[in-house]
């Protein structure tokens, strides 16, 4: 190996032979979960986008886990808690109707609600990471799985939040800014004008988060959070004040993980305590074990492929196990979830995306 | 024959673990451009207090002072950007980080650790990066782990492990510099080069204290050599009157008989 050849961009990985290969895998295997579901759905626009815009919203929301857990090595089981937490700040500030009561109030413009959403999630992060990020990731998986639990049961004793029944009707202001060549293009589709316009949304969001994200991990700061990742005592030895790092993960994470929110309310009509239960983590955490942790791209790939298998393996399900009732079929397609994920850990514990090389050094 | 220039100095620093004294010492002081060895048997509170010196313990008694300013307390990370950094014994490299990954995090102040900038200033973080790359093959080169710069960290051998932990240790421009055990499975050859690199930096004006076993380094390159044991310094002087030390001879050699204390004996070791 000659020295001073040296790849171009200073902080990439080394890149075997066969890297290049599994991405074209990957991307093999997303596009052809992409194709079952048109082929699947008989080609049905309104299926197809309501799928993809639950496959965008996970897949911020898998990001955020990404730069935490992928990067930094930080377990956040409470994702569900900073999605609820942006989705309710949207809510509540943009105009809607709360309660069973119905009372009408709101009056932030989309735009502010969306980055008030943000900020509630980073001062979640904040909360929850000082006294915590000191301690052993482990426990940091515990609190985070409490904290997202206690969120949830506030939400839904405080009047103000809408108890039970939640908040509803604060899409109005979102859909009022569906652009005219959207409407068109939606009437031509033959599909609801504004899901194609969150549809749009939700993947430019994935994309900036996605730019971020690449412009973030391959700088000297996403060096520093592989260093935490890695062996914390040696990256405290050099001068890097891990506490400090570790904060403003959970920062950046926590407003990501609340715009996720944010387009979590707005695929749903109504946002109440049972919308966000702990299976909305884990959702979040199969799609980026799915697509490969410390990788840009599998977190996206993971859930487009998550929610594809997700939503149509219910006529699999039917051909399989004809005598069964409706819920059963509903029940079995995680089963078969289940089931794959089981497949890809003993095959490709790496994940689809992930470096199969990174993982053989963490024994070591 | 002390220089009033103390870089580092310890004072009554004591440290127990449960009813165990792991370190108690009265005073020690490190002069300035000077190369300190800490020696003593297995157990004797060497690793401990470099811990302490370096923030990743806190003492239950005394002070530590670090160019003059009160370092007790200083979170660990504090004192590594003060100038004053360590190795450890089991090396602490990043196995997931190639070898220049490694060398280039450890450059001290990067624009491009702070998030806004890594976003905001990409030209002023590149030409950061491009220098400090610069610097980091050249260390790679001379402690000839260059042809192994972008190999996974986690794939060099346990003698290349410890020479790159020197290596970034170097790099985060130290005034400073604790090495545990750092010649532990190194092959000679390259660890007479490093010895000759070290007392270059010492001339330079860089200030090192080590925990070796190998007597022959260490009273070959020690301006100082300090005994411990049990906890306590039991010799603190220069290397010639240090083995003959009859204290020394006692608790050293009763923890490792099979090391020749023969004065005449060290070439062989």
């Amino acid at each position: 190996m000659t020295p001073d050849v040296a790849p171009p961009e200073s902080l990439s990985q080394p890149s075997t032979p066969d890297r290049s290969t599994q991405q074209a895998i990957g991307t093999l295997i997303t596009l052809l979960a992409l194709l079952w579901l048109f082929w699947s759905s008989g080609f049905a626009w309104v299926i197809v986008i309501g799928v993809l815009i639950k496959a965008g919203l996970y897949a911020v929301s898998a990001m955020s886990l990404n730069l935490e857990f992928g990067y930094t090595g930080l377990l956040n089981f409470g994702q569900v808690g900073f999605m609820l937490v942006g989705a309710y700040t949207f809510a509540l500030l943009v105009p809607h109707e709360l309660g069973r009561a119905g009372t009408a109030a709101g009056s932030w413009p989309v735009w502010a609600a969306v980055l008030a959403a943000m900020f509630a999630g980073m001062l979640l992060g904040v909360v929850l990471g000082i006294p915590t990020v000191r301690l052993r990731g482990d426990y940091l998986a515990i609190v985070t799985i409490a904290i997202a639990e206690i969120l949830r049961f506030v939400v839904r004793s405080l009047p103000g939040l809408g108890q039970s029944f939640g908040v509803i009707k604060y899409t109005t202001s979102f859909d009022d800014l569906t652009p005219g060549f959207v409407e068109d293009w939606a009437a031509s589709l033959d599909i609801p004008a504004n899901q194609l316009w969150l549809f749009i949304v939700c993947w430019a969001a994935v994309g900036v988060v996605l730019g971020v994200m690449t412009l973030m991990i391959r700088s000297p700061w996403g060096r520093v959070l592989r260093a935490l990742r890695d062996d914390e005592d040696a990256a405290r030895a050099l001068g890097k004040n891990a506490f400090w790092y570790k904060l403003q993960v959970l920062m950046i994470g926590g407003a990501i993980a609340g715009l996720s929110g944010v387009l979590y309310a707005l695929d749903q009509s109504q946002i109440s305590p049972t919308k966000f239960l702990p299976i909305i983590t884990f959702y979040a955490w199969t799609a980026l074990i799915l697509g490969g942790a410390s990788t840009l791209i599998g977190p996206i790939s993971g859930s487009i492929i998550f929610w594809v298998l997700l939503t149509q393996t219910s006529s699999l399900a039917e051909d399989l196990f004809p005598s069964l009732s409706v819920s059963a079929v509903s029940a079995t397609r995680f089963i078969l979830m289940g089931a794959l994920i089981v497949v890809l850990m003993v095959f490709r514990p790496e994940g689809l995306f992930g470096r199969r090389e990174e993982l053989s050094l963490e024994i070591q | 024959m002390r220089s009033n220039e103390a870089i580092l100095t310890c004072d009554a620093v004591a440290k127990h673990f449960g009813g165990v004294v792991a370190v108690d010492v009265n005073e020690l002081r490190i002069d300035r451009g000077s190369i300190t060895a800490l020696i003593g048997p297995n157990g004797a509170g060497k690793t401990t207090l470099f811990d302490i010196i370096t923030g990743f313990l806190d003492p239950d008694a005394g002070t530590v002072f670090f160019e003059g300013k009160d370092i007790t307390t200083r979170p660990a990370h504090v004192i590594a950007q003060a100038g004053l950094v360590r190795t450890f014994q089991l090396t602490r490299i990043l196995n997931k980080m190639t070898v220049l990954e490694n060398m280039m995090l450890a450059a001290p102040s990067q624009a491009g650790e702070r998030v806004h900038n890594a976003l905001t200033r990409r030209g002023r973080v590149r030409s950061q990066e491009s220098a400090h790359r610069d610097r980091a093959l050249s260390l790679l080169e001379r402690f000839s782990l260059l042809p192994l710069a972008h190999e996974f960290g986690g794939r060099l051998s346990g003698g290349q492990k410890k020479l790159l932990e020197l290596a970034r240790a170097l790099m985060t421009d130290p005034t400073m510099v604790l090495l545990d055990e750092p010649m532990a499975g190194v092959n000679p050859a390259l660890g007479e080069e490093l010895l000759r690199y070290v007392l270059d930096l010492r001339d330079e004006g860089m200030t090192f204290l080590f925990v070796e076993h190998d007597m022959d380094i260490v009273m070959r390159i020690s301006d100082r050599v300090v005994v411990m044991a049990t906890g306590h310094i039991i010799a603190d002087a220069g290397p010639d009157e240090v083995r003959r030390d009859p204290r020394v001879i006692a608790a050293y050699l009763g923890a490792h008989p099979e090391i020749d204390m023969d004065p005449d004996g060290w070439e062989g070791q």
